[in-house]
């Protein structure tokens, strides 16, 4: 007899698949870590660098600016980038096939891919904020509200990935199709510049993004804000997060294809 | 008898903008009973991977039915995996895994136990003739060792159903052997029913119980390999197998085929055989000929009688 969606046994064997998954993809950086350590960091750090140097040297205001939108970049490639461009990946190979005729819910599958997708983000987040923090001697006090974004940030992109990755013919088409979302996303939202300095159409367009509520909430995070003061920020990506996991899920048939 | 597999006049139509639409299954109808090895056998292109994809759930149909243990899998795709493993065409790319952890993690998320998952997958690695390889990672195997183990994550967890397209290409023969063996075990110990498409139609015939022969979206044939043989029962195939390159000319006329480098084939009625034997040897000098044999009709033959439409 089928298991109900929400029964106990579901749930744990939705838990259990979620940590196998989500190990199974860590696995892949088995044999090049500490290379994509490297890559990782580096490219972090440098992108730092190159935009101290254009915007933000001598001005401490802009470089947190620079910080919290390169922090917001490496979210949002986490939760759409990646996952988009990871199920057109597998779908290249067999690893897709693979995956739709096991019996593990979507949610499970999503979820591991990109949890594994921050948990990679997580060392060039922490170099990038030691750096700013030694290096370019920007004061920053990190808070609670910082994991609690970075998480909710994470995930609040994943249906605009999943959408990609399930409907795009091949892992060049959803490559392709995220990397046209991802600029429109962090560039013409108030991610790496205040709100104040887009055209007034896109001050009301980056309303709707949740990359402009994820860039506000580390930017008070970074700087000390708490909790309390940032409720309609959290409550706003919240609900994002809800809408792309709540209203995407359930609608996308990920096993089948009609071509 | 129960069923695994119904299949309901299944269409599966591909449209490309600006060409005429591409059926690639028109009308297949199949039943599987429960607990054989079926086989599923056709030209190339005629239609055969695209009908274990819907069978599997990863393919919609475009029209038709199928149902798995009685249940409407067109409308219910969900219940697919939990009963039905598969092993596709292509390889299973997880090079950072070690043999038994890819089959261990194949068992768990199949829903066993850590501890039954590693006892299972020892014995089919070792069924296999890979348990020296097995703990180390897939990144160092040859492409045929990959398939094999990409074959043995479908038997992880004892599904009740198990489809396999083309289990046995690019495999060496002892690879081929080992797997064929495996799928009988499989099937004989635990009334697996294994369904699979293979165009070695001479070695699959040792373990298949039945067999569809699909040719054009259609099923042409069906039944089992003697019923199937039978049909053909009143035909011979005449071997001539030469020494020397040169073909003489009687082996050159539209009913001889060239099976292999040096070795030619004629099927004709039992009634002809004897005349047949007289013409060649009249014709053929004895030094050119290593071997003449007659040799009775195999599923093979009657495979190559229903779609190779240009030997007949």
């Amino acid at each position: 007899m089928a298991m109900n969606r929400t029964s106990p046994g579901h749930l744990r064997k939705g838990f259990s698949d979620f940590c196998l998954l989500l190990k199974g993809n860590l696995l892949e950086l088995r044999m090049s870590w500490t290379w994509y350590l490297a890559f990782a960091s580096f490219d972090a750090v440098m992108f730092l660098i190159f935009m101290w140097l254009v915007i933000g040297r001598g001005n401490p205001d802009s470089i947190l600016f620079v910080i919290t939108g390169s922090l917001t970049q490496s979210l949002t490639m986490s939760g759409m980038l990646s996952l988009g461009q990871d199920i057109g990946r597998m779908k290249e190979y067999a690893v897709f096939d693979y995956y739709a005729t096991l019996p593990i819910s979507k949610t499970s599958f999503i979820m591991a891919l990109v949890g594994s997708s921050l948990l990679r983000t997580l060392p060039s987040m922490i170099l990038c904020l030691a750096f700013a923090t030694v290096v370019l001697n920007v004061p920053i006090r990190p808070n609670v509200l910082l994991p609690i974004t970075a998480l909710l940030g994470g995930f609040s992109l994943v249906g605009i990935g999943a959408v990609i990755g399930f409907y795009s013919k091949t892992g060049r088409i959803a490559s392709y199709a995220t990397q046209i979302v991802s600029p429109i996303l962090t560039y013409l939202a108030p991610v790496f510049y205040p709100a104040e300095s887009l055209p007034r159409f896109l001050q009301i367009t980056s309303r709707f993004v949740p990359t402009t509520y994820v860039a506000r909430l580390l930017r008070a995070g970074l700087s000390g804000g708490q909790i309390s003061s940032n409720y309609p920020d959290l409550a706003v990506l919240a609900l994002f997060t809800c809408l792309s996991i709540g209203l995407v899920f359930p609608r996308l048939d990920w096993r089948s294809r009609k071509n | 008898m129960t069923e695994s597999y119904r299949v309901e006049d299944l269409v599966k139509v591909y449209k490309v903008p600006g060409k005429p639409p591409v059926y690639a299954n028109n009308g297949v109808n199949l039943v599987v009973p429960s607990g054989i090895v079926f086989g599923i056998f056709g030209p190339n292109g005629a239609g055969k991977t695209t009908l274990i994809r819907q069978i599997v759930g990863l393919l919609w149909p475009t029209r038709g039915r199928i149902y798995l243990h009685g249940v409407d899998v067109v409308q219910h795709p969900d219940v697919i995996p939990r009963q039905v493993g598969y092993y596709g065409q292509r390889l299973v790319y997880f090079w950072t895994l070690s043999a038994i952890e890819l089959l261990v993690f194949t068992g768990r998320l199949r829903g066993m136990t850590d501890k039954a998952a590693k006892a299972q997958a020892d014995e089919l690695i070792s069924r296999v003739g890979l348990d020296h390889k097995a703990s180390r990672l897939l990144a160092t195997f040859s492409g045929g060792e990959i398939r094999v183990v990409s074959v043995l994550t479908s038997l992880m967890g004892n599904p009740p159903v198990v489809v396999l397209d083309e289990p046995t290409a690019e495999l060496d023969p002892v690879m081929r052997q080992n797997i064929w063996n495996l799928l009988f075990a499989v099937n004989k110990q635990f009334g697996t029913t294994i369904i699979l498409v293979t165009h070695n139609v001479l070695e699959a015939e040792q373990v298949v119980d039945r067999v569809a022969v699909i040719d054009e979206g259609r099923v042409v044939a069906e039944g089992t390999p003697s019923e199937l043989r039978a049909s053909i029962a009143d035909k011979s195939r005449v071997e001539v197998r030469l020494r020397v390159p040169e073909a003489p000319g009687i082996l050159l006329t539209g009913a001889w085929t060239e099976m292999r480098r040096g070795v030619f084939s004629c099927t004709v009625p039992r009634s002809e055989v004897s005349s047949l034997l007289h013409a060649i040897t009249g014709e053929l000098d004895p030094k050119a000929v290593e071997d003449v044999r007659v040799v009775n009709p195999t599923l093979e033959d009657y495979y190559v009688t229903v779609v190779g439409k240009q030997w007949q």
